[in-house]
C-alpha cells in the first residue's frame, strides 16, 4: 500500500506513533532488569530484605537465606569471588562486601567497564547506611516494610536502661571473640552492653588463649548456639573458666543473630528476652 | 635424541594451548571469535592475558632457579633462599596489619617491596666483603629466612583471623588476572630478562667450576655473583609483590631440564629452563581453576603436588 493513498489522520497517527516511541525508547532501555551479583552471604540477605533480590544474578557459597537465594548461581567462596564467574554473570554491577573486598579482582573488573560498589556491613550503622544507600539508589527511596521495622527497633534500642560486661564468642575451642568492628558486639553494645576486649583490639574476629579467658570478668557470656551438643559445651567451658563466679551464659541462635542484615533487627525483642534483659 | 626432543616441545607446546579452554566457566570454540559473545571475553580479555602471565612467572623463576644453582654450585637453591621472597610476605602483611592496606594495593605493593629492598642492600653490604664464599651468602640468606619468617608468623599469630583468605591465599600462589597490554609487557619484559641473563651467563659458566677457576678464567666470583644476586634478587621481589610465593618451579624445573636435555652450557639450560618453567606453571594453573569451579586453588599448592611426584619419577628413571 502506498503512503499517498493513507488518509491525512492515518498519515498523522503514524508520524505520532514514531515520535512516541522514539520518546519511550530510552526509558524502555533504562528499564531493562539489573544483574547485580553480590559478594557475601549477608549482602545478598540484606538485598532481598529490601526487595532488590530479584536483581542478583550471582552470589558467593553460603548464601542460604531466603529460600530464593538459594536458586543464584554461585560465583566463589563464602568471602572468595572469582572473577571468572563473575563476568560469565554478565553483570551490570558488582556489589562488594567491604569484608570480602578484593582490590585485585575489583580493578580488573573496572577495566573491563563492569562497575562496581564498595559496601560495608560491619556495624548495625553500617548496615541501616547500607540499606538507606541501597533503597535511595535504587527504589527512588521506598523502604521495604523490614528496614521500616528494623528502623523502629534500632531507634528504640539506642536507650539502654542496664549495663553489664560481656565477651560474646564466634567458638568455643579455641576460643575465638567477636571483635568490636563486627555486627552482633554492636548489636550487644547497643542493648546496654560493655565488651571486655581492651581498647587496642580493633580486630572482627580474634582468637584468644584459655588463660586469657579465665582473667576476664565478665557478667555475660554470649555465644553461638548452633545445637545442644554445643550448648552443652560452652557451660561446661565456663565452668572450667570461672569456677567460682560463673557468668551467665547465653547462648543464641547462630541462624538468627549471626548474620549482618536485618534480620537481627527485626528479631530484637527476641534476642532481649534470650538475653534477660528488658525492652 | 632430536626426535625425542621435538615430541616433548610438541606435547608442552599442545598442553599451553588448552590451558585457555579450562577455567570456572565452559567456552565455545564459535563463541571466541565473535566479539560480542561472553566466550570472547572470557578468551580474550582473562585467560590470555592470564596465560601470559603464568608464562612469564613460571620462566622468570625457573630461570632464576637454574642460575643460582649454578652460581652457588648447590642443587637445593632456588629464587627464594636468599630471603627476598619473607621480606615481601613480611611487608604485605605489615602494611594490611597495621595500615589496613590489603593485598593488591599499591601500598601493600611498596610495602613488599621495600622490605626487600632493604634486604638486598643488607645482601650487597655482606657479600661485598671479600670473604663472602657462595656457602656464606647462602648462609645469610637463610638466616634471614628465618628472621622474616618469624616476624611473620608473629604477625599471623596476632592476626590469624582478619589477615585471613586473601593473604594467606596469596601465600601460596595468587596469579593476577591483569589486562591484555599489561600481560603482554610483563611477557615481553620476562623474555627481556631471559635475554640479559643469557648474554651474561659466561660468569655463571665459570662459577660453576668454583671461585678459584672462575679467577684463573678473568671472572671476579665476588663482583660476578654480587651483580647477579642484586639483579634477579629485584626480579624475584617484583614476582613475589605480583603473586606471592609460588614453590618448586625454582627448585625442580632446572633439575628436571638437567635431566631430560642435559644442556651443554649455561645459555641452553637458562633458555630450557624458562620454557619448562613457563610450560608447567601454566598448566598448573589451569589445572588449579578447573578442579573445583568457581573456587581457585593457590597454585602453588598445584605445583608442589605434581611437581614433586614428577621430579620423584624422573630421578628414580635416572637412577
Amino acid at each position: 500500500m502506498k503512503l499517498a493513498k493513507l488518509g491525512v489522520q492515518v498519515r498523522m497517527s503514524l508520524v505520532g506513533l514514531v515520535f512516541w516511541a522514539i520518546g519511550l525508547a530510552p526509558y524502555l532501555a533504562a528499564s531493562e532488569s539489573p544483574r547485580w551479583v553480590s559478594t557475601s552471604p549477608q549482602l545478598t540477605e540484606l538485598l532481598f530484605q529490601l526487595d532488590l533480590g530479584d536483581g542478583l544474578v550471582g552470589t558467593t557459597e553460603q548464601s542460604f537465606y531466603p529460600e530464593a537465594a538459594k536458586r543464584i548461581r554461585r560465583v566463589g567462596q563464602l568471602f572468595d569471588a572469582n572473577l571468572e564467574a563473575i563476568v560469565a554473570c554478565s553483570p551490570s554491577l558488582v556489589l562488594w562486601d567491604s569484608s570480602s573486598f578484593h582490590p585485585m579482582v575489583d580493578s580488573r573488573l573496572v577495566s573491563l567497564g563492569i562497575p562496581t560498589s564498595k559496601l560495608s556491613l560491619d556495624h548495625v550503622e553500617d548496615v541501616l547506611n547500607t540499606a538507606h544507600f541501597l533503597v535511595q539508589k535504587y527504589k527512588a527511596g521506598k523502604k521495604t516494610d523490614d528496614l521500616i521495622r528494623a528502623e523502629i527497633e534500632w531507634d528504640e534500642l539506642k536507650k539502654p536502661k542496664r549495663h553489664f560486661s560481656f565477651l560474646a564468642l564466634a567458638w568455643g575451642d579455641p576460643p575465638i571473640v567477636f571483635g568490636k568492628n563486627t555486627f552482633l558486639f554492636s548489636l550487644i553494645e547497643a542493648m546496654g552492653g560493655k565488651g571486655v576486649l581492651p581498647y587496642f583490639w580493633n580486630q572482627n574476629y580474634l582468637k584468644v588463649s584459655e588463660e586469657w579467658m579465665m582473667a576476664q570478668r565478665p557478667e555475660m557470656l554470649v555465644y553461638l548456639k548452633h545445637d545442644e551438643a554445643s550448648a552443652t559445651f560452652m557451660t561446661q567451658q565456663c565452668e572450667k573458666w570461672w569456677p567460682k563466679n560463673k557468668p551467665r551464659c547465653v547462648g543464641i541462635s547462630a541462624e538468627k543473630f549471626a548474620r549482618a542484615s536485618l534480620t537481627p533487627l527485626l528479631l530484637v525483642s527476641e534476642l532481649q528476652s534470650v538475653l534477660g534483659l528488658e525492652k | 635424541m632430536n626426535r625425542k626432543y621435538f615430541l616433548f616441545v610438541a606435547i608442552c607446546l599442545w598442553a599451553v594451548a588448552l590451558v585457555p579452554w579450562s577455567g570456572a566457566e565452559p567456552i565455545s570454540i564459535l563463541g571466541i571469535g565473535n566479539p560480542k559473545s561472553l566466550s570472547y571475553r572470557i578468551f580474550w580479555e582473562l585467560r590470555i592475558p592470564r596465560l601470559l602471565v603464568t608464562l612469564s612467572l613460571g620462566g622468570i623463576l625457573a630461570s632464576i632457579g637454574s642460575a643460582y644453582q649454578s652460581i652457588f654450585r648447590n642443587p637445593l637453591c632456588e629464587p627464594y633462599i636468599l630471603g627476598v621472597s619473607s621480606a615481601v610476605l613480611l611487608g604485605v602483611v605489615i602494611a594490611e596489619t597495621f595500615f589496613h592496606q590489603k593485598v593488591g594495593t599499591p601500598i601493600s605493593f611498596l610495602f613488599g617491596l621495600g622490605l626487600a629492598m632493604v634486604l638486598i642492600f643488607l645482601l650487597i653490604v655482606f657479600t661485598s666483603s671479600a670473604k663472602a664464599s657462595s656457602d656464606r651468602v647462602i648462609l645469610f640468606g637463610l638466616g634471614a629466612n628465618f628472621v622474616l619468617s618469624a616476624a611473620l608468623f608473629l604477625l599471623l599469630s596476632v592476626q590469624t583471623q582478619s589477615v585471613g583468605g586473601g593473604t594467606l591465599k596469596w601465600f601460596f600462589g595468587f596469579l593476577p588476572w591483569l589486562e591484555m597490554t599489561k600481560s603482554v609487557l610483563f611477557f615481553v619484559s620476562s623474555l627481556l630478562f631471559l635475554s640479559i641473563l643469557i648474554a651474561f651467563s659466561r660468569p655463571i659458566d665459570a662459577l660453576r667450576l668454583g671461585d678459584s677457576v672462575a679467577r684463573t678464567l678473568g671472572v671476579s666470583p665476588t663482583i660476578s655473583r654480587n651483580a647477579y644476586l642484586v639483579f634477579t634478587s629485584l626480579v624475584v621481589a617484583t614476582t613475589v609483590s605480583v603473586s606471592g610465593t609460588i614453590g618448586f618451579v625454582g627448585l625442580v624445573i632446572p633439575q628436571v631440564c638437567r635431566i631430560v636435555f642435559r644442556p651443554a652450557s649455561m645459555r641452553l639450560l637458562l633458555a630450557q629452563s624458562f620454557f619448562l618453567g613457563a610450560v608447567f606453571l601454566s598448566v598448573a594453573d589451569g589445572i588449579s581453576r578447573s578442579i573445583l569451579p568457581p573456587f581457585e586453588f593457590p597454585v602453588g599448592v598445584i605445583t608442589t603436588l605434581i611437581g614433586g611426584p614428577l621430579f620423584l619419577i624422573t630421578l628414580w628413571k635416572k637412577s
